[in-house]
């Protein structure tokens, strides 16, 4: 089903039921897909459409970090020509449910923290000072920000890095590593 | 924007058409811009054997370790794509005026007519 909504005009238009372990709700299972499939043409409209179905944005929030996770490691995988590993097994337990008090609606179809405005819980991730508004895209569940910003720091750049437009950090230098992320993006429809 | 500070040291008018596909990768002023863009699309594409072949060449220009950063940059890029994608992150105000203009001659804006176009359909 993903492939004919990739081929669509509008991915909104075709129906159908994806191939799944039944351990999640059918909602869930949907989000994973579009969001890992066809990023790109995702809408406000859409995501409101999920939150009303009965998805807690904390739960969306999360599933956003956790599929940009694999997406990360797994391409990475492929790129270097090894063989993907399996994934690791739940942990028992219940989630946190944490979320944090200063989360609010701004600049994003998901709450999240504005720089100046977060508490001590989360003082760790913003000690930095002002960064990019995809930085604060995770922050309503503070852990998968923390975590997904970690795989920058080895997989791209560190935050401090990136403003370095002359120093050489990696094998390839700045513009080599600036053109992938561009075409990647392009590819990608990412509209940020 | 990051692509056009880091280029702008090395060559005085750089093309970036190559991002969106469509350009000479060569006349955007980076070295082994054509065997990084054909990477890319094939980490992007998973197509295996089409991946082998670019992963080679590369390698031949920019060594292993240069294949493992390549590798690293597109896969990081290919999971944030989706968290910016889906949490409808706006971009940075700083950043919109002075990219709006590359953003239209690369054909980057045209994304988000898309969206607004699905998003009129939705409603």
């Amino acid at each position: 089903m993903c492939l004919r909504r990739k081929e669509a005009l509008s991915p909104y238009a075709v129906d159908g039921e994806h191939s799944s372990l039944g351990q999640l709700p059918d909602l869930h299972v949907d989000v994973i897909h579009r969001i890992a499939t066809d990023p790109g043409r995702l809408t406000h409209s859409w995501y409101k459409d999920v939150i009303a179905g009965g998805m807690s944005e904390g739960e969306y929030v999360e599933t956003v970090g956790i599929v940009a996770h694999v997406t990360a490691v797994d391409t990475f995988i492929r790129a270097v020509g090894a063989e993907l590993p399996a994934l690791p097994e739940p942990l028992d337990g219940e989630p946190s449910r944490y979320r944090p008090a200063e989360a609010k609606q701004n600049e994003a179809w998901v709450p999240n923290i504005i720089w100046d405005e977060h508490g001590p819980n989360e003082a760790d991730y913003f000690q930095e000072g002002i960064g990019s508004n995809i930085r604060r895209a995770l922050t309503l569940v503070p852990d998968e920000a923390r975590s997904f910003f970690r795989l920058s720091d080895h997989q791209y750049l560190t935050k401090q890095q990136m403003w370095d437009f002359v120093g050489r950090h990696r094998a390839i230098d700045r513009a080599q590593i600036e053109l992938l992320a561009g075409r990647v993006s392009a590819i990608n429809q990412c509209t940020y | 924007m990051m692509l056009r500070e880091s280029v702008q040291h090395k060559k005085a008018d750089p093309d970036f058409q190559a991002i969106t596909g469509d350009g000479d990768a060569e006349a955007t002023g980076v070295d082994h811009a054509a065997l990084l863009i054909e990477f890319a699309e094939s980490v992007v594409a998973a197509d295996d054997a089409r991946l082998a072949s670019a992963r080679g060449s590369l390698q031949a220009a920019v060594g292993p370790a240069g294949v493992v950063d390549a590798a690293g940059v597109a896969a990081f890029f290919n999971g944030i794509d989706r968290v910016a994608d889906s949490t409808g992150t706006q971009m940075d105000a700083r950043w919109a005026g002075k990219t709006a203009e590359m953003r239209d001659e690369l054909g980057i804006s045209a994304f988000a007519e898309t969206k607004k176009r699905l998003e009129a359909d939705l409603a």
